[in-house]
């Protein structure tokens, strides 16, 4: 069925169709509506799952972890300073291998004070072992939520959907809502390996030795390695189950790009406009869009950017004293197998700033004239002179 | 396809940890640097009060409902809790922890409570007549009835010889019955003589009965108290009617004082002069306005009660302080007036004796018609066995009551005790332990040290007739506020007892201060900390972090698991009565 919907509504519909025995959150903004339209749900006798109004989003992780523990498919949803405070019990989740599906509405995390746009929240939780979307648009959030629970419950590691405030959690879009039957054939039933069983009391995460931890460390390191061949089959499985895919990156024209934009999240969408008008003035430019962040799909990318000349990065995060953390991270993936090709660092959106299509046919055009990459991050496009352009 | 993937470890080779055995191989007591201590100790209001009545047990067992528990306990220590319910100066409320949170528990109104609702035969607790030795006590008020209830207590066979018809002494004939009615009295009175007690009344030793006689008794307790009150005036002659303020108590229709336009003075600060203004002013049948009381010391210094005085004050009664009297005038052999020198007193905080002076030159003169003095008491002279040692009035006692006479002990008012009824019986009951041991040729002082209650003057009469290793309690140590965890209470009002409006009871000897109701009673016991003494709350338990509290570890206490318990403290902190605490451990 064919809705118009918020992105929080797309997550809060995506989660629903998954059939979660559990969902145990704490509101925030920009996440409440995804809290306050299972709460209607549960309110209303639909929601078919067990909501627990938890008292921080700590507590939240902390019961999630438990439900799932037990054999109960889990959902939660969370934000900026929420994330923040769960974080202890990310590591939890995955070294206890739960597959919960969290979203988290990237947020500016304080001080100072802000509620818009920014991917620091989530980015700060980059070595917890989780699996990270960042999705694009709405009906994006609302299909991937899905395809979280079947990759998660296949390698049992917890999977986040990270969405961007507002530019998707807030706005509305027409979505397609896939019919139950559908969503019920693609997603069986949660069966873990082991659970929490009164019939067979266990501990769960006691105290182990020195190589104990270090191999339950590299099996964890693994399952997240086979995540990333998992998530590509599940979205496969998925397209041709319901139509939609969309890879664990996006390539927008980079059959013959020379300079290619490399981002994440909504900025991938506005990038395709600028791309279509920059394409009409003959340039060739194209755009690679990171949509899994963990596991790093480092082969795809190199693949996607072997032949590129430029790479421009446009990101809404900033590691102080280093760049953004994609630019980061995909000149780690490239440097073992493609040297040379000049990668720009553009910081721009923070704190929910928009980035427009003119924005990004600047970046563009900065790229186009640069001849070494820059060592630090570009943070202003405005000054038009100091590019001379 | 998807499907096919497992995880790269095979099922029964998790890739979870996870333990399908028990921690209990980990013996974290191996860690403990401290161990917890479960005992009971002493509560404040227990060390406060003169007769050592383990008060916050009993108010444990009525929180469970158990009425006659509360009051069997009481009865361990004290034989007159009915009357004490109602007269005593209650030093336990000054102490009351509680006192120090909100307001101390009504704990006087307690007594009364369970005196008046709880129902108890102690007969079958205690071994009646098994001892064949046999003791004289000598005087009916309340040291001597204590002896004598716990000597029968403890099996020997007693005989109580009262001079007057009627046993009782101070408690009958000196507290008049708007503070405690005849029958309470009688109630307590007829629980004691249930022991077997033999009562001889209007029987004076030394007249009906000879001291001769009482060779027979193994020993004899002394328990005369003070009868005789004080005279005022006895160098200016007895030509004049001055009546003595005890005399007064003892019958208040016989001195023909009814007539309300009499000017009646009573002269006197104390207790008795109280009672005497009140008791007259119902003989008067409430008209009080030729009453007056005056003494010279301030209205803080007066050694009555202070919810008397005020209780005195709202009826009517007018009290006049800092005036001594000085000089009387006589008309025709009658006396017309008084004169009042302005005065000041000076307590010795150490032998109590007041020292009164004159301030400045003025005479406050006072018409009276009717003169009565309640400035003391003292002893007969005759009442006394020939040859006994007494000194400023008083008869000579060693610590522990032993008089020059051979067998002879002595209590109560007549050896110097504090003048209270609390005082009175636990002399008597002091008595009855170095009497017994006196009898059974133990050491009294090492018997005394064994049950003595902090660093109080009393001990644990229970304790001593069970002997040490009955239960889990540390009579040495009193549980101080600093040992309440507040956090496991709340704030609530006190409940105090009503009292009979002032116009109405001073025309009446109805009780002036009324019980408690049942449900009022109910939130103060629920109010009460219960210093020291285990309820069985489980706060221990629920709060160790290594489940190692052991709820029955014998003697009715907690204990703990010494494999696992690593001394970290929560039970002692969330203990909170002070019964758990921690002290180095010694490996």
């Amino acid at each position: 069925m064919r809705m118009f919907l918020t992105g929080n509504h797309a997550a809060a519909y995506g989660a629903k169709l998954s059939r979660p025995q559990v969902i145990a959150a704490y509101p925030i903004t920009p996440q409440s509506p995804i809290y306050e339209k299972i709460s209607e749900w549960d309110g209303q006798g639909a929601l078919g799952a067990r909501m627990m109004r938890v008292e921080s989003e700590h507590s939240a992780m902390a019961a999630s972890i438990s439900a799932s523990l037990t054999g109960a498919r889990t959902f939660t949803a969370t934000a900026s300073q929420g994330i923040a405070l769960m974080h202890e019990l990310l590591h939890f989740a995955s070294g206890m291998r739960v597959p919960i599906v969290m979203v988290n509405v990237n947020r500016s995390l304080a001080a100072p004070w802000s509620f818009w746009s920014e991917q620091t929240d989530s980015l700060s939780q980059r070595d917890t072992g989780w699996l990270k979307f960042y999705v694009a648009d709405n009906q994006e959030t609302l299909d991937t939520v899905i395809q979280a629970f079947k990759i998660s419950e296949t390698v049992f590691l917890p999977t986040m959907v990270v969405l961007e405030a507002f530019y998707i959690s807030h706005f509305m879009e027409p979505v397609e809502v896939p019919d139950q039957k559908l969503v019920d054939d693609f997603l069986p039933p949660f069966e873990p390996a082991f659970r929490l069983d009164t019939d067979n009391p266990a501990a769960f995460s006691q105290t182990v030795t020195q190589s104990q931890y270090a191999q339950f460390r590299i099996q964890r390191h693994q399952a997240m390695e086979d995540a990333l061949e998992v998530a590509g089959e599940v979205d496969m499985e998925y397209q041709k189950a319901f139509g939609r895919g969309y890879g664990l990156l996006e390539s927008y024209r980079l059959e013959d790009a020379e300079t290619v934009l490399v981002t994440a999240g909504t900025i991938g969408c506005t990038a395709r406009v600028a791309i279509d008008e920059l394409r009409e003035e003959g340039k060739k430019v194209g755009m690679l869009r990171i949509r899994l962040f963990r596991p790093f799909p480092k082969e795809q990318l190199i693949t996607s950017l072997r032949h590129a000349k430029k790479i421009a990065v446009i990101e809404r995060n900033l590691s102080p004293g280093q760049e953004g953390i994609f630019c980061e991270e995909l000149k780690s993936a490239l440097y073992s197998r493609v040297n040379g090709i000049p990668v720009c660092g553009f910081v721009l959106g923070l704190g929910g700033t928009n980035v427009s299509p003119l924005h990004i046919k600047k970046v563009f055009a900065i790229t186009e004239q640069m001849n070494e990459a820059p060592l630090k991050p570009i943070l202003n496009i405005e000054d038009e002179d100091a590019f001379g352009i | 396809m998807v499907m096919r993937y497992r995880p790269r470890l095979r099922r029964d080779d998790p890739f979870v940890a996870i333990s399908c055995d028990n921690s209990l191989s980990f013996k974290t007591g191996t860690q403990r640097s401290e161990r917890p201590v479960f005992i009971n100790k002493i509560a404040p209001c227990r060390h406060a009060c003169p007769i050592g009545i383990d008060i916050s047990t009993a108010f444990h067992l009525a929180s469970q409902g158990n009425i006659d528990g509360a009051l069997r306990t009481y009865l361990q220590d004290n034989p007159l809790p009915g009357v004490c319910g109602r007269v005593c100066y209650h030093p336990c409320e000054a102490e009351c922890s509680r006192g120090n949170f909100d307001e101390s528990i009504s704990i006087r109104s307690f007594e009364r409570f369970i005196a008046d609702h709880g129902q108890v035969d102690i007969r079958g607790d205690v071994p009646i007549h098994s001892r064949k030795e046999k003791i004289a006590v000598i005087g009916s008020g309340p040291a001597g009835l204590s002896t004598a209830y716990h000597m029968a207590r403890l099996g020997y066979q007693v005989t109580i010889f009262e001079g007057r018809s009627e046993i009782g002494g101070m408690l009958r004939y000196g507290i008049p019955s708007y503070r405690l009615p005849q029958s309470v009295l009688n109630r307590d009175i007829q629980r004691i003589q249930s022991l077997g007690i033999d009562i001889r009344g209007n029987t004076t030793v030394g007249k009906e009965v000879s001291w001769k006689e009482l060779s027979s008794f193994d020993a004899v307790f002394l328990a005369v108290g003070l009868q005789s009150g004080k005279i005022l005036f006895e160098p200016f002659g007895v030509d004049f009617p001055v009546i003595s303020g005890l005399e007064f108590l003892a019958d208040p229709q016989k001195w023909s004082l009814s007539d309300s336009t009499q000017k009646t003075l009573i002269i006197g600060g104390g207790n008795v002069a109280i009672d005497v203004a009140r008791t007259l002013l119902r003989v008067r049948n409430g008209n009080g306005g030729n009453i007056t009381v005056i003494c010279p010391e301030s209205r803080d210094q007066m050694p009555s009660l202070s919810e008397e005085v005020n209780e005195a004050l709202e009826e009517g009664i007018s009290i006049v302080n800092g005036w001594a009297p000085d000089k009387l005038h006589r008309k025709d052999r009658k006396l017309v007036s008084l004169d009042f020198y302005q005065a000041e007193v000076r307590i010795d905080e150490t032998s109590g004796t007041l020292e009164i002076m004159r301030v400045g030159k003025k005479i406050k003169n006072l018409a009276v018609d009717k003169l009565i003095v309640a400035i003391g008491q003292s002893m007969e002279s005759d009442i006394l066995p020939p040859g006994i040692e007494v000194k400023g009035g008083k008869v000579v006692v060693d610590e522990w009551g032993r008089t020059s006479l051979p067998k002879f002990f002595a209590g109560g008012d007549a050896i110097g005790e504090k003048a209270f009824v609390a005082d009175a019986i636990a002399s008597g009951k002091r008595g009855a332990l170095a009497i017994s041991c006196f009898l059974q040729g133990r050491d009294a002082v090492s018997e005394f040290q064994a049950y003595h209650l902090g660093k109080s003057h009393t001990f644990s009469f229970r304790h001593f007739i069970e002997g040490p290793e009955n239960d889990s309690v540390d009579l040495k140590r009193v549980v101080s506020f600093d040992h309440i965890n507040t956090l496991f209470f709340s704030e609530s009002p006190r409940n105090n007892p009503d009292r009979l409006d002032p116009g109405t009871r001073k025309s009446t000897f109805e009780e002036v201060t009324c019980g408690l109701e049942p449900r009022q009673m109910e939130e103060e016991i629920a109010r009460c900390f219960r210093c020291g003494t285990c309820i069985d709350c489980e706060n221990c338990l629920d709060f160790c972090p290594d489940i190692s509290i052991i709820k029955d570890a014998g003697v009715g206490m907690y204990g703990f698991d010494s494999d696992y318990c690593k001394g970290c403290g929560m039970c002692s902190v969330a203990c909170p009565r002070g019964v758990v605490e921690m002290v180095e451990e010694t490996i």
